[in-house]
């Protein structure tokens, strides 16, 4: 014959042993599903976290380039580049007229120096790159601070430009205007 | 003398009742019920051969309240056997009361019940179940596998040197436990408690307060309608405990045929023979020479005194039994309890044959005054076992428990399950909740920086060819510093130049020098070794051209593009003016 006692305690045992079994069961349905989505949407805050910073700082560079170069849109900044050699005399001196009529500077003389040679260097890649190289020598009249600006100019041209020396002369008759003598070489691709 | 002497201040501080908040206090308090010793609503079954009473005892903030029904079992016209009978009667009961799923308690009892107190040797408490079935095998008539067995510790002590354990073990027949089970559930109850009758006596006392004294050996004597059980008690301690074949049913069968000298028998029925016991009792004395009706109460005399004589020899022996056990523990009194003892000079005669106290008490009455009990009071009396069982504690014997219940048993009682299924809920929601939390708050972020990215994406590409652009010319200007061997911005030159030349002095000419190789020496890292002469005029009027000069050269000297400043020359051409020559060299 079976016992007839009962253990008051088997309902709470049910209960206990059923509670383990749920959270056994809620565990492997809902929770980890969950924690993979929540470990699935942390690395995408992650990644978009990293690329809104990286965002946002670019953004303060173009600002802060703005202000830098006033009156232009970074928006609209291109990098300098290397004419063909058989255009980058002439190109050259297309943009160079506006720059000289804009600070007032007159020229005397343009005259090439020496014949047009190749220059090979080694870019910070380590890429090995031809270049073929002219000089022009440029006598010009302006006043100091006109010749100042006009070298600004001419440096931050977008060709492979190098202003190489800059001679100034004080001339009594023409003062305040300064007789200049500038050396300039020109870079293209060959 | 001071009559009403001064309390002092602390024990009147003490003596202040403080009250807590009415909230606080009331959850305390439902606290409290739910952790005590007794259950809170319990059914006292009380199953006779000729009734079945219901009590049901609710225990709450102002003291106990009970209801109560009860039905006679005698003459009703159904069929079957006892057993059938009696629980199709408890459940009509239980409908009618309303108890239905009601926890309830009952008890077994007859001649294969061991009641006994027993000492063993001490030991442990793994052992000691082991033992008593030995022990108890040779006490009762039942295979001893096919029986319950559950103790009490009453105490320990020395004998002869050796520790001994006083048990109270008692010892019934499964088949009676799971009887009194399956009649409870059968009924619609809810069996939690199967005892014997002592112990629902004893908790009958507790509650009425009346155990007595410690060293007080009293009989009950509870009669019953076919039976009466007769119980000997030390204190609290059960000593004894036996059921009589003699009850108030067997002196009203005695009464249903009576002798009458010169007249012959009298038949009585069962009810006429009942209201004669109710309305005469016992006749002692005089009353004897009266009669009711046709019968003379002489021959009511005679005619009960067989039964009465059994029932003193069963007290009797029971006596002399407990005497021979607890050698010096006699019984110092009686007392009757139970509808069967009121009958009238029923304690007067067993005091004049037993030579000893004898009184009636009405414990029912003392625990729950008639008037509170909600009946009229010319109505029977409380069934006294149904209320001693519907004030059981949770400690007492209890057939239904196992015997050896730990505080995990007693807490799963104290605990209600409803309590444990609402905290695993709770639990399961804690395990479930905080990863559902935490994909929401992730999925809010992700949300509102995809928002932001919206916001900015516009920009993006612009961006995007504004860094490549500064790359490349980054790139490029690296590359033109490489072709060009390092060369200075000539426009910062000039700038630089105009910010160091003060007032006094004015530049005439600037030309570039360009080094002149020499053999075997060589340029200095970071210098191309190409330098600037610089010619002008200097104005001395306000001071002497040594330091108009000094001035231009410390100026220059601190230029970055300008590393060695170099004098040619410096000659007056006039009073005021002085001409002047210097090189310096290109930091390039």
């Amino acid at each position: 014959m079976s016992s007839p006692i009962r253990q008051p305690f088997l309902g709470h045992l049910v209960i206990v042993v059923m509670l383990v079994a749920s959270i056994a069961a809620v565990r492997a349905v809902y929770v980890a599903p969950r924690q993979m989505q929540a470990k699935s949407f942390r690395a995408e805050r992650e990644r978009l976290e990293g690329e809104l910073a990286d965002l946002q700082r670019g953004l303060q560079e173009m600002d802060a380039w703005e202000r830098q170069n006033p009156g232009k849109d970074a928006s609209r900044f291109a990098a300098r580049q290397a004419l063909p050699a058989r255009e980058m005399v002439a190109g050259f001196l297309r943009d160079l007229a506006p720059i000289a009529d804009r600070w007032k500077v007159g020229t005397d003389l343009i005259q090439p120096s020496g014949s047009i040679v190749d220059v090979t260097t080694t870019d910070v890649t380590g890429r090995t790159e031809t270049y073929r190289k002219a000089e022009l020598r440029f006598r010009l009249f302006a006043s100091y601070q006109s010749l100042g600006e006009y070298m600004r100019e001419v440096e931050t041209m977008n060709q492979l430009v190098v202003v190489r020396s800059v001679a100034v002369h004080y001339n009594a008759p023409t003062a305040p205007e300064l007789s200049a003598d500038v050396t300039i070489w020109l870079y293209g691709t060959p | 003398m001071n009559e009403n002497p001064t309390k002092s201040w602390w024990m009147r501080l003490a003596e202040t009742r403080i009250r807590g908040p009415e909230r606080l206090t009331g959850a305390a308090s439902r606290a409290a019920r739910m952790f005590a010793p007794g259950w809170n609503d319990l059914v006292g079954v009380d199953v006779s051969e000729s009734s079945v009473k219901l009590v049901r005892v609710r225990r709450g903030r102002g003291g106990p309240t009970v209801t109560r029904a009860e039905r006679s079992l005698r003459g009703d016209g159904t069929a079957g056997n006892r057993r059938e009978r009696a629980g199709a009667t408890l459940r009509e009961l239980v409908e009618q009361s309303g108890c239905r799923g009601a926890m309830a308690a009952t008890t077994i009892g007859g001649a294969d019940i061991l009641v006994r107190r027993f000492s063993l040797p001490d030991m442990k408490g793994s052992d000691l179940m082991a033992a008593l079935r030995l022990e108890c095998r040779k006490h009762v008539t039942t295979p001893i596998e096919e029986a319950e067995i559950r103790y009490e510790i009453l105490g320990r002590a020395q004998t002869g040197g050796a520790a001994t354990l006083d048990l109270l073990v008692t010892v019934a027949p499964r088949r009676k436990i799971e009887e009194a089970r399956e009649l409870l559930g059968s009924a619609g109850l809810k069996p939690v408690c199967v005892t014997l009758r002592p112990v629902a006596l004893l908790a009958l006392l507790d509650a009425a307060g009346g155990t007595g004294s410690s060293d007080d050996v009293v009989a009950y004597l509870d009669m019953g309608g076919s039976e009466s059980q007769i119980t000997v008690l030390k204190g609290r301690e059960i000593r004894f405990a036996r059921e009589l074949g003699v009850g108030s049913a067997t002196l009203t069968d005695a009464l249903r045929s009576i002798v009458v000298p010169g007249k012959g028998n009298i038949e009585l029925t069962y009810d006429q023979a009942e209201a004669l016991k109710r309305n005469h009792g016992i006749p002692v004395g005089i009353e004897e020479a009266a009669s009711s009706g046709r019968v003379p109460l002489t021959a009511v005399s005679v005619m009960l005194r067989p039964v009465l004589e059994r029932l003193v020899r069963e007290m009797w022996n029971s006596f002399d039994y407990v005497n021979e056990q607890f050698l010096g523990d006699s019984v110092s009194r009686v007392v009757l309890l139970g509808e069967g003892s009121r009958l009238k000079n029923l304690p007067e005669y067993l005091a004049g044959v037993l030579k000893i106290p004898v009184a009636r008490a009405d414990a029912s009455e003392r625990v729950i005054p008639r008037a509170s009990q909600g009946k009229d009071p010319g109505e029977a009396p409380l069934s006294e076992l149904g209320l001693g069982l519907g004030l059981l504690g949770r400690d007492a014997i209890n057939f239904l428990t196992p015997p050896e219940s730990g505080p995990a048993f007693r807490l799963a009682q104290a605990v209600p399950q409803q309590l444990v299924a609402a905290a695993a809920v709770v639990l399961l929601l804690s395990v479930s909740l905080p990863a559902e939390v935490a994909v929401m708050g992730e999925r809010q972020r992700v949300k509102a920086l995809r928002a932001s990215m919206e916001e900015v994406r516009p920009r993006a590409e612009a961006l995007r060819r504004f860094r490549a652009a500064r790359e490349e010319e980054t790139r490029l200007q690296d590359l033109l510093a490489r072709l060009s061997g390092g060369q200075v911005l000539w426009s910062y030159v000039l700038r630089d130049l105009s910010q160091r030349v003060g007032e006094n002095v004015r530049l005439t000419t600037l030309e570039v020098l360009e080094p002149v190789p020499v053999a075997g020496a060589a340029t200095p890292a970071g210098e191309s070794g190409r330098e600037v002469r610089l010619s002008g005029l200097l104005r001395t009027e306000s001071g002497r051209p040594e330091k108009v000069l000094s001035e231009l050269m410390n100026s220059l000297s601190m230029s970055p593009i300008f590393s060695q400043v170099r004098l040619e020359g410096c000659q007056t051409v006039t009073a005021g003016i002085s001409s002047f020559t210097l090189t310096v060299r290109i930091a390039e």
